[in-house]
C-alpha cells in the first residue's frame, strides 16, 4: 500500500489528493516524521481549506505521539484552527491534549466552541480523515471532566453520571467515564428530569407533569410509585433538612398535597421550611421527641402513609422510639448508611421493623453501585406491594431499580 | 528535457524503468522521530542500509504557508532535551529493497560523557576496505564543547546477533588538524583508507590507520570547474566506474532568511564523474530526487535531502537518500538509464 502510494505521488508529485493520500498513510502506519513532512508539503501545495485543516491536525498529531513538544503541538492544532475556527475537529483534538497537560480551563474552552458547532446544527464530514475524532459524545466527556477539574464540584460529578447512565457513550469514553465516576464519587443526589420518563420502570398517575423531584435518590417518587400517584396522603419526616433540596416531602407536598409533620434539629433549616412550606416543621431533636405525645397534639391517625428516618447515626434511636403498637407506616424509608458506618444499625432496624410486621423490600439502596445507605420497607396491612418493585439483588444501586436498560 | 526541478530524480527514473522504496522501522525502534542520510552497501554478500536516527522532527514548511512558531525550518526535539542525538540503525535488505532485519549499532566504545549536545556519529558512509567493514562519519561530541568535528571511522563487526563497533578511529584533517569541523568526506571503495575530501577543486587524502594521520594525497587548488558556483560537498560513496573513472553523487547548499531573518534551506544533489588524475570530467545538472517547491516571485527552491550512499546491484544503481530529515528511501535505476542521465550532463 505504501509503496503503491508513494509511487503514485512521485509520478504526479503536485496531485495533492495523491500527496494527502500518502502522507495518511505514514500517519497510519506511526510513521511521524514522515508523516509531518508529506503533510506539511500537501498543506503547502493545497489551496483547498479542508485539506490543509486535516494536515494541520495530522501534524500536530504525529508531534503529540512523539512526546514532550508541546509548542509545536498546540501551534498545530492552532494553525487548524485558524484556517477553520467554526469546526469541532481541531478544538476537540488541542483540548484532548490540553486536559493531558492540566490545562483545564482553556481546555474547557474549546471544547465548548466545539459543542457549540454541532448544538447549532453541524455535522462531521467523513471526507476528513481523522482517526481519534471524538465526535459530540468524546466532546462531552471532555467538557465533563473539563468541569470536573476546573471545580470540583458536584456539577461535574453530574456531568459524569449523565454520560454513564444517560447517553450511549462508545468506545473508549465508556470506559473513561466509568473510570472516572468511580475516581470522583457517585453525586449527592441523583434528580429524576422529564427525559427519564421513557426509562421510568414504575410509572403512576401524575408521573407525566414531572418535570424534576426533590429527594437526593428518587425516595419521593418510590412513595408515589408505591400509592400510584396518591393525593393528600400523610408522612412523617424525621431530619427533613432543607425544605427542597434532597427533601423527601417537597414533591408529596407541592404537586400531590399531602400533609404531614417534619422534625429537624437544626434551626436555619427548619427557619427556612417554616418560610417557604405549608406543611408542619418541629424543631426539636428527635432522639429526645415524644412521639406519642406529638401524634395526639396533632391528632395524627393510625396510619401513616410515609415515614423518613434519616438522621445518620442517630437514627436507629428514633426509630426505637417510635410508637409502633398504635400507628402504622405504610412506607418507610430508613437511613443506616451502611457504606460508612457498617451494618449494625441496619440490622437492629430489621429485626425491630420485622418483629412489627414490616416488609424490606428494597433493601441496601445505593447511591452508587457500590455505597449502600438506606432500606426501604412497607407494611402490608397498609399496601398490596406489586411483584415488580421487589428485588432479590444484595444491593440496590437507585438508577438500576428505577430505571430500563437504555435503548441503543 | 525532463523537468528535473518540480518533479525530481525519481519522476525521471520511474518513467523509465526504476523504481521508489520507502523504508519505515518500528516506532519502537525510533519513537517516530527522524530517520535519515542512509547509507547502502554490499559487505560479505548481505545488503546493508545504515539510517541515522535522529531525536527530532524537522518541520519543514517549503511553502511558508505555514511555518513553525519559530520559522519555517526548524528542528523539533523533545522540549526537555536541546541535545541533537544520533543513533545508527544497520538494516538488512533482500534484493527488493524489503527490510530483513534492523537493529541500532551498539556503539561500545562510547565512554564518558558527551562534551557537546551533538551526540552520536552523524551522516555515516557505509563501505569496507580489507574486507573490514566501516561506518564514516562525523563525531561532535568528543573534543571540546564548542562542536569541534572530526570524521571517525567506526569499524563494525556482526557479533551475536547484532551489528557492534569494534574499533573506532578519530581522523585528524590534514596538515596541523586546526580546523573547525570537517565532515562528508567521502571513501573512496576500490582505493582503501583514501577519501575525497573536497571536489571542486577535488582534494583526496589518506588516511594511516596505524600512525593515525592524514595526508593529503592530491589537490590542484587551480584545477576546479568554474561554471559551478557552489561547493560540492561530500555525498555518497566514490566508486570506480572503468577506464580509471571514478564517479560519486555530491550535494550542495543554499542557505536563506525568511521576512524575518529566520533560517531556510535548500539542498541540491548532482552526479560527478573523474578521470584517473582526478580531474571532474562529467558532471549533471543539479537535481532534486522528489521534487521541489520554488518561490515564484525569488525562485529560490526549499527542499532538504541527503544522499549519502549508493550501491551496484544486478544492473542496478540503488540510491539511498533521506528526505526532509524525517524519511528514508531507495531509489533504483536501471545503469543505463542512470549512465544516460550522467552522459546528458
Amino acid at each position: 500500500m505504501l509503496q503503491e502510494l508513494l509511487n503514485e505521488h512521485c509520478l504526479d508529485p503536485k496531485n495533492t489528493k495523491k500527496l494527502l493520500a500518502l502522507s495518511r498513510e505514514y500517519d497510519r502506519l506511526e510513521q511521524g516524521a514522515m508523516a509531518v513532512s508529506l503533510y506539511l508539503k500537501t498543506a503547502d501545495i493545497s489551496d483547498c481549506k479542508e485539506i490543509q485543516y486535516e494536515c494541520m491536525i495530522g501534524i500536530a498529531r504525529s508531534y503529540q505521539r512523539q512526546g514532550n513538544r508541546q509548542w509545536t503541538v498546540k501551534t498545530g492544532y492552532a494553525d487548524a484552527i485558524a484556517l477553520m475556527p467554526h469546526r469541532p475537529e481541531a478544538h476537540f483534538f488541542l483540548a484532548e491534549f490540553l486536559q493531558e497537560l492540566h490545562e483545564w480551563k482553556t481546555s474547557l474552552m474549546h471544547v465548548n466552541i466545539a459543542l457549540e458547532w454541532y448544538e447549532n446544527g453541524g455535522r462531521h464530514s467523513d471526507e476528513l480523515n481523522l482517526p481519534g475524532y471524538g465526535g459530540y459524545k468524546g466532546l462531552l466527556y471532555h467538557q465533563a471532566v473539563g468541569i470536573w477539574q476546573v471545580s470540583g464540584t458536584q456539577t461535574g460529578k453530574h456531568a459524569f453520571f449523565n454520560l454513564k447512565h444517560r447517553y450511549n457513550m462508545p468506545a473508549p469514553y465508556d470506559k473513561q467515564t466509568e473510570n472516572m465516576l468511580n475516581n470522583v464519587w457517585y453525586p449527592d443526589t441523583i434528580p429524576y428530569i422529564a427525559e427519564d420518563f421513557e426509562r421510568f420502570k414504575f410509572l403512576f398517575n401524575g408521573l407525566e407533569t414531572i418535570t424534576t423531584n426533590h429527594s437526593k435518590h428518587f425516595q419521593d417518587l418510590f412513595v408515589l410509585s408505591l400509592y400510584n400517584g396518591k393525593r393528600n396522603g400523610t408522612y412523617l419526616e424525621i431530619g427533613s433538612g432543607d425544605p427542597f433540596v434532597h427533601n423527601n416531602t417537597a414533591l408529596l407536598e407541592g404537586m400531590f398535597n399531602w400533609k404531614g409533620i417534619s422534625v429537624d434539629n437544626s434551626e436555619a433549616l427548619c427557619y427556612n421550611f417554616k418560610e417557604n412550606r405549608n406543611n408542619t416543621i418541629i424543631c426539636t431533636d428527635a432522639t429526645e421527641l415524644d412521639f406519642s405525645n406529638l401524634f395526639n397534639l396533632h391528632c395524627v391517625d393510625p396510619v401513616i402513609d410515609y415515614l423518613q428516618i434519616d438522621c445518620d447515626e442517630a437514627s436507629i434511636q428514633v426509630l426505637e422510639n417510635l410508637p409502633f403498637e398504635t400507628h402504622k407506616f405504610g412506607v418507610i424509608t430508613f437511613e443506616h448508611d451502611t457504606y460508612r458506618l457498617g451494618t449494625d444499625i441496619r440490622d437492629r432496624a430489621r429485626t425491630l421493623l420485622k418483629k412489627h410486621g414490616y416488609k424490606l423490600i428494597v433493601n441496601d439502596v445505593a447511591f452508587s453501585p457500590q455505597h449502600s445507605y438506606e432500606d426501604w420497607y412497607v407494611h402490608p396491612d397498609v399496601i398490596d406491594v406489586p411483584k415488580q418493585f421487589i428485588t432479590n439483588k444484595n444491593i440496590n444501586f437507585v438508577w438500576d431499580y428505577f430505571m430500563l436498560d437504555m435503548k441503543d | 528535457m525532463h523537468d528535473l526541478r518540480h518533479h525530481g530524480l525519481v519522476h525521471y527514473a520511474l518513467k523509465r524503468g526504476g523504481s521508489i522504496h520507502p523504508i519505515t522501522l518500528p516506532k519502537e525502534l525510533t519513537g517516530e522521530t527522524g530517520i535519515m542520510n542512509p547509507s547502502i552497501f554490499m559487505h560479505e554478500g548481505r545488503i546493508l542500509l545504515n539510517v541515522r536516527h535522529v531525536n527530532y522532527t524537522l518541520y519543514h514548511s517549503e511553502g511558508k504557508k505555514f511555518p513553525h512558531l519559530w520559522g519555517p525550518l526548524q528542528y523539533i526535539h523533545p522540549e526537555n532535551d536541546v541535545s541533537l542525538t544520533t543513533h545508527n540503525i544497520m538494516c538488512e535488505l533482500d534484493a527488493n529493497m524489503n527490510i530483513l532485519s534492523s537493529g541500532r549499532i551498539k556503539m561500545n566504545l562510547d565512554t564518558g560523557e558527551p562534551t557537546w549536545n551533538f551526540i552520536g556519529l552523524e551522516d555515516g558512509r557505509l563501505f569496507s576496505w580489507e574486507d573490514r567493514l566501516f561506518l564514516c562519519g562525523v563525531r561532535r561530541d568528543a573534543y571540546d564543547d564548542q562542536g569541534t568535528g572530526r570524521m571517525e571511522m567506526c569499524e563494525i563487526e556482526f557479533i551475536d546477533d547484532e551489528w557492534q563497533e569494534v574499533g573506532r578511529h578519530p581522523i585528524p584533517a590534514p596538515g596541523d588538524d586546526a580546523t573547525f569541523c570537517e565532515k562528508n568526506w567521502m571513501p573512496i571503495i576500490d582505493m582503501p583508507w583514501h577519501f575525497v575530501k573536497w571536489c571542486n577543486p577535488t582534494e583526496v587524502i589518506k588516511y594511516d590507520i596505524d600512525t593515525r594521520t592524514t595526508t593529503t594525497v592530491h589537490l590542484e587548488e587551480d584545477n576546479r570547474v568554474t561554471e559551478l558556483y557552489r561547493d560540492l560537498r561530500g555525498g555518497t560513496q566514490v566508486y570506480p566506474i572503468g577506464n580509471g573513472q571514478r564517479m560519486c553523487i555530491t550535494h550542495e547548499t543554499d542557505l536563506y532568511k525568511d521576512t524575518f531573518g529566520r533560517k531556510d534551506g535548500h539542498y541540491n544533489h548532482r552526479i560527478i564523474v573523474w578521470d584517473k588524475d582526478w580531474n571532474i570530467i562529467r558532471y549533471t545538472k543539479d537535481f532534486h530526487f522528489m521534487g521541489t517547491q520554488i518561490d515564484h516571485t525569488t525562485g529560490y527552491e526549499y527542499n532538504i535531502e541527503f544522499a549519502t550512499g549508493m550501491m551496484f546491484l544486478d544492473g542496478n544503481v540503488l540510491i539511498a537518500y533521506g528526505y526532509q530529515d524525517n524519511g528514508t528511501f531507495i531509489l533504483k535505476m536501471p545503469e543505463k538509464v542512470f549512465f544516460d542521465f550522467v552522459a546528458q550532463g
